[in-house]
């Protein structure tokens, strides 16, 4: 269930991106060099480490394109990213200072103007900068102030274009939650009221004095729907901590879990007196874990086999301790759950899309795999006509 | 003579309901927990009303008697549900109440159905 990342763009290539989008930019280069007589200009994005090309206009041959890259500890951006003020030398060959600088003399040119990038958060995002080989006019405020107004306006719209990116996250967020949400209050609206209704009943029966046998059964049946109803309340605080929280919270310590597996198992077959169970517990290492939500997590995965599951054959229950792998598996004969289905399956309220389940709200797989992750394992089933399994994996440490 | 067929795979439900319309003059009963169990109940014994739950562990009760009465005609129902919102389609004016029930609702309701 693990995607890798090949295909996430690189924050530089994003950079490049968002000054592509800006129409306006291959206009201003031309602006700028036009207006200098300058020969080659550049948008440069401008890193404590790089100093990468993302827009340029070269009529000179410098050599580089949109993409490129520079060394930067080769260019005087790099100075410009820590003092945020501009360069501009008009002739280097007369200037004090860049006279006998390295970045003239290794890209040969005579004059440079190079203008900060600074987003409205005051961050430094690079350059507009222009070199030529000739010497150029450039120490006059019109220039100066030309070259000032056009990185303001890129960096105007890289604001305006990571404030739309991030109004668009939000948005999607918020459709997810409401979704969520909505989920949320039908289901409990459903599933808490059944329980609720059966005790309401249960009250009306004793109200009218049963005999003392069918008593003791109604009070039995109450019983077992406010344990339903507690379960349901738990399933729903551990959604509200997982998903709108900060996750599962585990208390860990090593733990033999064969006493506390076969008790879960002991407890479901009492209440699936039909059901058969075979159970295999070789589980010879201590296992770092929270032993009260591993029991939940084998609850879970077996009290669904046993609902779902063909009624006349075993479920099997499988644990094992291998060198640096604990692996609790759960498996049953019964219908194939479809591809469809399977990749809602660990999401919330899923149940819909496999069959309709008044036992529980659908949360039961989700919490599993959320108690898997927690630990950080993996929750993974492989379903055929012949058999559904459900496998938990967790490293051993 | 008035048989009652109750769809509801809540026990105390079903039995409170068994109660409540005993005193309602209903005379015998049939019970079922899903949708194949509730067909199979009223091709046992036809139903002269029918009491359902809409969702049910397997099926749903909309469902049960739409098979029921696709094969009996017409026989009055009344569902009993948690979302009665949901439920706002079935005819002929199908009485729907909502969960947990109300005696003197259901008592009232089945006195309307229930043939004299």
């Amino acid at each position: 269930m693990q995607t890798g990342d090949l295909a996430q763009p690189t924050a530089f290539e994003l950079d490049i991106a968002a000054i592509e989008r800006i129409e306006a930019v291959p206009t201003i280069l031309d602006v700028v060099c036009r207006t200098t007589g300058m020969g080659f200009a550049a948008v440069a994005r401008v890193t404590e480490d790089r100093w990468i090309a993302c827009s340029v206009r070269d009529d000179i041959a410098f050599g580089l394109t949109s993409g490129g890259e520079l060394k930067v500890e080769t260019t005087i951006c790099n100075e410009i990213r820590e003092s945020r003020e501009p360069v501009i030398i008009d002739h280097v060959a007369e200037h004090p200072e860049f006279c006998s600088h390295h970045t003239p003399a290794t890209y040969g040119f005579q004059s440079y103007i190079s203008m900060p990038i600074l987003l409205p958060d005051g961050r430094f995002f690079g350059t507009l900068c222009a070199i030529d080989p000739k010497p150029a006019r450039l120490s006059n405020p019109e220039t100066i102030d030309m070259f000032r107004m056009f990185a303001d306006m890129i960096a105007f719209h890289l604001d305006a274009q990571a404030q739309i990116e991030r109004s668009a996250a939000i948005l999607l967020d918020e459709r997810r939650t409401a979704e969520l949400r909505e989920q949320f209050i039908a289901v409990l609206g459903h599933d808490l009221r059944n329980p609720l209704a059966s005790i309401d009943a249960g009250t009306r029966l004793l109200a009218r004095v049963p005999s003392p046998e069918k008593a003791a059964t109604v009070l039995g049946l109450m019983q077992s729907s406010v344990a339903r109803m507690a379960g349901l309340i738990d399933n729903v605080l551990d959604l509200a901590r997982g998903r709108l929280g900060g996750g599962l919270t585990l208390q860990r310590a090593p733990v033999q879990l064969g006493p506390v597996l076969r008790q879960v198992i002991d407890e479901l077959c009492a209440s699936h007196p039909r059901q058969e169970v075979e159970a295999v517990l070789e589980l010879d290492a201590m296992v770092d874990c929270d032993r009260g939500r591993i029991a939940q997590l084998l609850s879970n995965l077996l009290g669904n086999a046993m609902t779902h599951g063909a009624a006349d054959q075993p479920v099997l229950v499988h644990a094992v301790t291998r060198a640096d792998v604990f692996e609790l598996s759960v498996s049953n004969a019964g219908q194939e759950i479809p591809a469809a289905a399977i990749e809602r399956l660990f999401q919330p309220f899923a149940r819909g899309a496999v069959r309709p389940d008044q036992a529980g709200l659908g949360l039961g797989l989700y919490i599993a795999s959320e108690i898997a992750r927690a630990h950080g394992g993996s929750l993974s089933v492989a379903s055929s006509p012949m058999q559904t399994r459900f496998t938990f994996l967790m490293p051993l440490v | 003579m008035c048989h009652v067929l109750i769809i509801e795979d809540e026990a105390l439900i079903a039995l409170d309901l068994q109660e409540m319309l005993e005193l309602a003059g209903a005379t015998t009963f049939s019970f079922a927990e899903t949708e194949s169990e509730a067909v199979d109940a009223a091709r046992q014994h036809r139903p002269d009303v029918i009491m359902s739950d809409v969702m049910l562990r397997e099926g749903t009760g909309p469902k049960a008697v739409e098979l029921i009465q696709g094969e009996m005609g017409p026989l009055p129902v009344i569902f009993i549900t948690a979302t009665p919102a949901a439920c706002t389609i079935y005819d002929p004016p199908a009485i729907v109440l909502g969960k947990p029930m109300v005696d003197t609702q259901v008592r009232e309701a089945f006195r309307l159905v229930a043939p004299r």
